[in-house]
């Protein structure tokens, strides 16, 4: 499959992901063999096949709607990189005229 | 001590002749004597475990109830959370973050008494089948360590290859435990799917992903997946099948087996000892009264193109959550969100781990979504088909565990399509959710350990482990 490397960039982007010079030269070899290799499933005849979202799809997946204990602000904040006041804090997104 | 049985274990512990203590101290020794050379702990958390061992020789000595497991020393793979330590998987992205809560499998072990030693080493975030991919470290293989241990649980396969621990437990998505269990010459078991609660082990491919047990024989897995299986409200997809007695019928007859062999696996591809070593072992199950026929899975040719667009899709969806906000690493200084997010995955994330998200997101993309990833669950049911009409006239599949015996370092990761092939005959079972298990059959003329593996229907793990146990006496006789 012919994959370039203005592809690799696109899918990479959407990923929150980007590459070096390096990296994306080889990337970009190695997606178009991986690709190639996978799109063999294009093979079979699968139009009315249902999909498997799951493997046993005949069980309930829903519990009922009740509050219950969870982690806590204290602990779900323990690995933040940077908090403050009980929050994440992340690098300014709105700009204050 | 070191090297025997689980089950010797527990009953010189309940004797009296030796103390949980002593035990952890001998395996810690191990560890010390082992580990330098070998490299499958990542951490060895030597004041916990023996603090653990005290308790128990305490409780012990007044005569209380003690768990199954009471005093055996576990490893366990480090993507899978214990509440105040450290959990990496193996990743730089994750080389700081320490669990604010328990597994659900760690609850389960502490209150079976067992004695958590450390955590193992993986390839990151569990993809990879030979342990290189780790960010952290190699793990060799203890038979030669010039050769990978096999992956993505190859710490914990080769922890027990060493006898640096009786009992250790590895995920599995496509075969991340019973290949490293082949390569090291151990048992390594993946259960029914939704038989072992997934809660607190880091997903990687969620509607694939499993926890099993590692152990030196059908014996000790069958101890450990007790332990652990049973249903979690925690994890939706956590089934309500109650858990059958694994221990009780281990070594009862298992009557006359009608055993099937996958022709699709014997073909081009198959090494000739292992093909050797698999016939053999056939062969006497056939002396033993086993009926042996041949089936066809069709699908077989697809299943690993399915395996890697179905779990990279979902890793691609379960790995966007580390993008510098909660899980410790962040890059220094980023000039604006978007920034902060690409340049922390960028740092943090290796390169299988950016491959397999790459494809992940190329295959949901609009476009390529239905070619892909929807056709790919529709070759997942096909293959699910493929077991049931399988099930429906055989008690049990058999064929190799993989191609191959262990590989050398560096073999495959030049070419990323050779190292998903090492695959091909495990991960259908995953596709499907059906339990396999992988047990030593003998070695090459390397000396180089050749794994068979059986796989019976959804939920019939008592069954399967009854029929590994059976062919674990044949293999030694």
């Amino acid at each position: 499959m012919e994959i370039t490397r203005d592809s690799v960039e696109h899918y990479a982007k959407l990923a929150n992901l980007s590459f070096s010079e390096e990296e994306i030269a080889k990337m970009t070899l190695e997606f178009g063999t991986i690709l190639d290799y996978v799109a063999k499933i294009g093979e079979l005849d699968l139009g009315d096949v249902e999909a498997t979202t799951h493997v046993f799809a005949n069980q309930p997946m829903m519990r009922s709607d009740e509050a219950g204990e969870s982690l806590g602000a204290e602990l779900a904040l323990a690995n933040a990189p940077d908090k403050e006041s009980g929050h994440f804090l992340i690098p300014k997104v709105i700009k204050v005229k | 001590m070191i090297g025997s049985s689980v089950q010797t274990m527990l009953s010189v512990l309940a004797s009296g002749e030796i103390t949980s203590e002593a035990l952890v101290r001998l395996h810690l020794e191990q560890i010390a004597l082992r580990d330098h050379e070998i490299g499958a702990f990542l951490f060895v958390d030597k004041e916990g475990a023996l603090a653990t061992a005290r308790r128990i020789d305490q409780r012990r000595a007044v005569g209380e109830q003690l768990g199954p497991l009471a005093g055996i020393p576990v490893a366990v793979k480090d993507n899978i959370n214990i509440s105040g330590q450290k959990t990496t998987c193996a990743s730089r992205f994750l080389s700081d973050f320490v669990s604010p809560y328990n597994a659900d499998v760690i609850e389960r072990l502490t209150a079976a008494d067992a004695v958590i030693i450390g955590k193992t080493n993986l390839d990151e975030f569990a993809m990879g089948s030979s342990t290189e991919y780790s960010g952290h470290q190699l793990t060799r293989n203890p038979v030669d360590p010039t050769r990978v241990p096999g992956g993505s649980s190859g710490g914990s396969t080769a922890a027990v290859a060493a006898d640096m621990v009786p009992l250790a437990l590895g995920s599995s998505t496509g075969g991340s435990i019973r290949q490293p269990a082949s390569f090291c010459g151990v048992v390594g078991m993946k259960p029914s799917y939704g038989r072992v609660s997934r809660y607190g082990l880091i997903a990687y491919g969620s509607s694939l992903d499993q926890i099993g047990p590692v152990a030196r024989d059908v014996d000790g897995a069958a101890r450990l997946l007790q332990v652990i299986a049973g249903h979690d409200e925690r994890d939706t997809t956590s089934s309500f099948d109650p858990v059958p007695d694994l221990l009780s019928n281990l070594d009862r007859e298992t009557g006359s087996l009608k055993i099937g062999i996958i022709d699709e696996f014997m073909g081009a591809g198959l090494n000739d000892e292992v093909r050797a070593a698999f016939d053999s072992l056939i062969g006497k199950l056939e002396a033993a009264g086993a009926e042996i026929v041949h089936c066809s899975f069709p699908h077989t040719q697809y299943a690993i193109p399915a395996y890697y667009l179905v779990a990279t899709a979902e890793a691609s969806a379960n790995l966007a959550r580390f993008d510098g906000v909660r899980y410790t690493s962040r890059t220094k200084h980023p000039p604006n969100l978007k920034e902060m997010y690409v340049r922390s995955r960028n740092e943090g994330f290796g390169p299988e781990v950016k491959r397999r998200i790459l494809l992940g997101t190329y295959c949901l993309s609009s476009g390529y979504y239905e070619g892909f990833y929807l056709n790919a669950q529709k070759v997942r049911t096909r293959i699910i088909e493929d077991y049931r009409n399988a099930f429906a006239d055989v008690d049990v599949l058999a064929a190799p565990t993989c191609p191959t015996t262990a590989f050398r370092f560096g073999e495959k990761t030049s070419d990323p399509v050779s190292m998903y092939l090492n695959d091909i005959y495990t991960v259908m079972a995953n596709l499907a959710g059906v339990p396999a298990i992988s047990i030593p059959a003998g070695l090459d003329s390397e000396g180089l350990p050749i794994g068979v593996q059986f796989t019976t229907d959804h939920f019939s793990e008592d069954r399967l482990l009854q029929i590994a146990r059976h062919v674990e006496k044949l293999t030694k006789s």
